[in-house]
């Protein structure tokens, strides 16, 4: 064993989340006091007190993730291009963990990213690892990857095996490797089955774990590629125009704790091996058995064991896939609530630095502050339901009425805020974007600016749904429900409106009957529900309209009108069968034979 | 050429395997998570939960 202890956070960290927490804390008590003078003069009772308690803690939670961004948006020292760096060398293995997916877009990735590291001088074993369990599934497999597999001169190393038990599964998966071969590698660069890494970014990134020790994971952001439609091409604009600014506010918030999201990222394989070996929980599912959110503990393991677990958002070329509609993106949801909310099982482990418990935490608040926002919208209605009928003539002898205070003023002004908690951080980065030039990444200024006004009105539109979504995902989870580890299914694109029925039909019949009820009971806060209740009603049209294909003029990123070379080469491979040698397609580039 | 990677392998896979890396054992120590009381007695938000029949 070692004797590495947990890592302290240096000053600037300490005085990052200072920042962060202050901004949250303001936010949080300024909405809080807003509401609570308007409950206090509509004398609302024990039901305004729980709408003032609820406020808090959501507002709390908005001024958060704003807060990330605040701290993103400072700028900070330029990064150039380091040169002090040592030149790639120690044994690495690129790992891609892979269960039903298709074989065939699988093999192309590995083709692209083998080819790419080539030319980058970057010498690494790519190994396959399949959990795939049907044997159809698993002959695909050995079809696509056959040719990949095959020992050319000059080729890199390609290896690929089948588990024979799922054990543990996608972390059980790469333990099961570093158990059995970890001892040959220093390093690993884990990837998801849709990700895509240039060989010059695998190879800095050795570098730079070479260059430090004491850093045990290394973490990109990945940009998403590959949309299509109108929610998958809004989402991937969004992680390409905002995510790098939350991210460095992540990043100066972490300090060395963090994050890890599972994937695109390298290890150190010792750090790995000391510190990562995940027991399954007591009990079962859902708050039992294997670590479904594994990354997030991960890290906190590797910062338990005094490894610097760190982050760098200025690293290109890193990529991944998303979702291409909101039933996609709601299963992935539905596995990522529950193995957040399984980490309260985690938050008192021993040993874990109390940013890691906090980062848990967090985790956890991302999924309840849903129930908390359905438990506000309600509890406003029952307050103003239970509250009594205001008196015009509270003195005896009285000539004229006198009308009560409503705190119609405060309201506003709480709703602005909130709004502005939503708003503002999107206007900031455009605004700091279009100063810097960023934007000429995004089709230039106006077509930004057009494109954080739709992604605004399409967040807007589907807070609701994903509202209900995630309320009912917490509900299960908390029933004891196990929603398992559901196949991805990439590229399922486009769906009907009987899909969006289907999907979404429970959801228009809670907005119709929340709408009714209100209508019946509190018809003066009609207005202020329709914006939840209207876009419920139309889930089913919202989940098949935002699956339609988009058009390349609205949410423009980089990869649009500049691919990147690694992505270009996969979609190059992806139009034949496999073959790296170059012998079929443009020179250099790989092919699928 | 036919050599798999691993002796667990799929037999199906054996045709199309690579050479195999260096057999080389890594130690992975499990973890403890969860504090001995923690095992015998759940978090209180879960102990505050109405219990599933089987």
């Amino acid at each position: 064993m070692h004797d590495r202890r947990p890592l302290r956070c240096d000053a600037r960290t300490r005085a990052w989340r200072g920042v962060a927490f202050a901004f949250a804390g303001l936010c949080g008590a300024t909405a809080t006091l807003l509401l609570a003078s308007t409950m206090l003069s509509s004398q609302t009772g024990v039901w305004g007190v729980v709408c003032v308690a609820l406020i808090f803690a959501t507002t709390l939670w908005l001024a958060w993730g704003a807060a990330q961004s605040v701290v993103g948006l400072w700028p900070g020292r330029r990064t150039e291009a380091r040169t002090d760096l040592p030149a790639p060398t120690a044994p690495t293995v690129v790992l891609v963990p892979i269960c039903n997916e298709d074989p065939t877009a699988a093999a192309a990735r590995i083709a692209a990213m083998e080819s790419s590291c080539r030319m980058a001088g970057v010498t690494v074993d790519f190994a396959i690892l399949s959990d795939t369990r049907d044997p159809e599934g698993q002959a695909a497999e050995q079809a696509a990857f056959a040719t990949l597999l095959e020992q050319r001169e000059g080729r890199l190393c390609v290896f690929y095996r089948v588990r024979s038990s799922n054990h543990g599964r996608k972390a059980g998966n790469i333990e099961d490797f570093v158990r059995r071969s970890g001892g040959a590698y220093d390093l690993a660069v884990i990837l998801d089955a849709d990700s895509l890494m240039e060989g010059v970014t695998i190879g800095h990134l050795i570098s730079r774990m070479q260059a430090n020790p004491e850093i045990g994971l290394l973490q990109t952001l990945p940009k998403i590629i590959g949309a299509n439609s109108f929610f998958g091409r809004a989402m991937q604009f969004a992680a390409s125009f905002y995510s790098p600014v939350f991210a460095r506010g992540l990043q100066r918030l972490q300090g060395s704790t963090g994050p890890f999201w599972g994937h695109n990222a390298i290890v150190r394989m010792r750090a790995l091996a000391q510190s990562c070996g995940l027991p399954e929980l007591s009990g079962p599912p859902p708050f039992g058995g294997t670590v479904l959110s594994h990354d997030y503990v991960e890290a906190a393991l590797l910062a338990r064991g005094g490894w610097r677990v760190e982050m760098d958002p200025t690293i290109e070329g890193s990529f991944e896939e998303g979702p291409d509609n909101l039933v996609a993106y709601a299963r992935r949801d539905r596995r990522w609530c529950q193995g957040n909310l399984q980490h309260l099982r985690l938050l008192t482990a021993p040993g874990l630095a109390p940013w890691s418990r906090f980062v848990f935490l967090q985790g956890i608040a991302a999924y309840l502050v849903s129930i908390l926002w359905a438990a506000f919208l309600i509890a406003s209605v029952v307050a103003m339901v239970a509250a009594p009928a205001p008196d015009y003539f509270p003195e005896s002898y009285q000539l004229f009425p006198v009308f009560p205070d409503q705190g119609t003023r405060e309201l506003i002004a709480l709703a602005i805020g909130i709004g502005g908690l939503l708003l503002l951080p999107k206007l900031a980065i455009l605004l700091s974007a279009g100063i810097s030039g960023r934007t000429s990444w995004f089709g230039g200024t106006p077509r930004a600016a057009l494109s954080v006004l739709s992604e605004t009105l399409l967040s807007s539109l589907i807070a609701p749904l994903m509202l209900m979504y995630q309320s009912r995902a917490v509900v299960e989870v908390f029933a004891g429900r196990d929603g398992g580890w559901p196949v991805n299914l990439r590229g399922e694109g486009r769906l009907s409106l009987r899909d969006g029925w289907q999907a979404g039909a429970w959801i228009s019949t809670v907005g119709v009957l929340a709408l009714g009820t209100v209508t019946w009971i509190a018809p003066a806060l009609i207005w202020w529900l329709l914006p939840v209740t209207l876009p419920m009603i139309a889930a089913p049209f919202l989940i098949s309209w935002t699956s339609r294909p988009a058009s390349r003029g609205l949410f423009t990123v980089l990869d649009d009108h500049t691919p990147f070379p690694v992505v270009q080469a996969y979609r190059h491979a992806l139009g034949g069968s496999v073959a790296t040698d170059g012998t079929e397609g443009a020179p250099g580039e790989p092919t699928l034979v | 050429m036919a050599v798999p990677m691993e002796e667990h392998l799929n037999p199906v896979s054996k045709p199309v395997a690579n050479a195999a890396p260096p057999e080389a054992p890594l130690e992975m120590p499990t973890q403890v998570l969860e504090r001995r009381t923690d095992r015998a007695r759940p978090p209180l938000i879960l102990r505050l939960l109405p219990r599933r029949h089987a």
